[in-house]
């Protein structure tokens, strides 16, 4: 008589936080936050258990299938976004479990695995057109690059897919330099941005 | 005779001369300062004694050096302490972190730390020619962008702006079109610089009609 109630509220409550009680018959979840999975492809697993793809943007997971109280989990990266960077070509690993965060003992309920996704990145070249002399710097806001007097091509620090940029000069004594189209948005091939200078 | 001494010792605890039991403990108020880049920082101590404390600089790994500092006056146990930030050092805001008010003998040693970072202000300036919908400025790839958009009650476009993220001190900056108006091309002037210990506010935007 005390029972059925109560497992109807937990099973309402179940259904109300999580959405899916599904194959697990434990009582405690497992989950935690995604950094960098700026496009879909993220594929989790706990205990090599059912996946889990997680959506692009999405900050935190949660696995639909509980685990029971001090059973330990073990959350896996399985398959990543085709944005990210492996160690090795053609690897699954451009996101990773932080080390220390994907094991333990689900004593409660755990929110704490970190997966932290890393992107390519591709080349923003600028090409020096034109005469220019000591000093000139330019900038893609906070990545500042010196141009020599002998450069004819500088590269910027690498920036990901989708990233916007905006290459402005920095300082130029004693010459006059512009940027031609230097804004836009990353590809996944990269860009060239032309700094057009005289001098007098 | 047991109760009287039980009050004179009560007493001498009150009056916060000496611990029970014998000779006065006295502690040490000192810390770490954590971050700590420029020269300039005053700590203070219960706000009547000054410190200062002088940055030691990275160490082989580049790492800023945590700087341990010690009061030259002791308190009594029993005594309250605090430590504050009097003076911050030049470009840099210091405040309190842990440890930093407390009374002394709670713990065995007082430790108060005080974390320092750069200051990080707004860049922004004048927008002017804006006539349709569209412009979008960037700083960069990290810094932020800003949407120009009609201000829905006077339905006039705005004659000032400021980027959401800051620029932290010595970090350059440089605000460029992203995305012009619709039909419209803009100029940028000022639109790069280095980051000094007040915001910018002088990034002109001027747009015009495409002929």
């Amino acid at each position: 008589m005390i029972r059925s109630p109560l497992r109807a509220g937990i099973a309402l409550a179940c259904a109300l936080s999580l959405s899916a009680c599904g194959g697990g018959d434990g009582d405690v979840y497992v989950g935690g936050t995604v950094t960098g999975n700026t496009k879909a492809g993220l594929v989790l697993t706990n205990n090599d258990g059912p996946r889990l793809e997680v959506p692009a943007n999405q900050s935190t997971f949660l696995f639909p299938d509980l685990v029971e109280t001090d059973a330990t989990y073990n959350v896996k990266v399985v398959a990543s976004p085709d944005n990210t960077q492996p160690t090795t070509e053609g690897g699954t690993d451009g996101c990773k479990v932080v080390e220390g965060t994907g094991t333990g003992k689900a004593v409660f309920s755990v929110t704490t695995v970190q997966v932290v996704c890393t992107l390519k990145t591709f080349p923003l070249t600028v090409r020096v057109n034109g005469t220019h002399a000591a000093g000139l710097e330019i900038v893609n806001g906070s990545d500042r690059k010196a141009v020599a007097p002998t450069d004819t091509v500088v590269q910027m620090t690498q920036i990901p897919e989708g990233a916007n940029y905006g290459v402005a000069v920095l300082a130029a004594p004693g010459q006059t330099c512009t940027v031609a189209n230097g804004s836009g948005t990353m590809d996944n091939v990269g860009k060239t941005v032309d700094l057009n200078c005289t001098t007098p | 005779m047991k109760k009287s001494i039980l009050a004179l010792c009560a007493l001498t605890v009150a009056a916060g001369l000496s611990a029970c039991g014998g000779g006065t403990s006295s502690y040490t108020i000192g810390g770490v300062v954590a971050g700590l880049q420029y020269p300039g920082l005053v700590l203070q101590n219960n706000l009547v004694n000054d410190l200062p404390v002088t940055p030691l600089g990275a160490d082989t790994n580049g790492n800023i050096q945590n700087v341990t500092y010690t009061f030259p006056n002791e308190v009594d146990y029993g005594e309250p302490y605090s430590v504050t930030v009097k003076t911050n050092p030049q470009h840099q805001t210091c405040v309190n972190s842990s440890g930093t008010s407390d009374t002394a003998g709670r713990l065995s040693s007082i430790n108060a730390v005080i974390v320092c970072s750069l200051v990080t202000n707004t860049i922004g300036g004048t927008i002017t020619g804006v006539a349709a919908d569209g412009l979008v400025l960037t700083n960069g790839s990290a810094g932020g962008t800003v949407t120009v958009t009609k201000d829905a009650t006077s339905g006039a476009y705005p004659t000032t702006f400021t980027f959401p993220v800051g620029v932290t001190y010595g970090q350059t900056y440089g605000v460029t079109v992203l995305t012009p108006p619709t039909g419209q091309s803009c100029t940028v002037t000022n639109g790069a610089g280095t980051m000094g210990d007040n915001k910018v506010e002088t990034i002109a935007v001027t747009c015009a009609n495409n002929p």
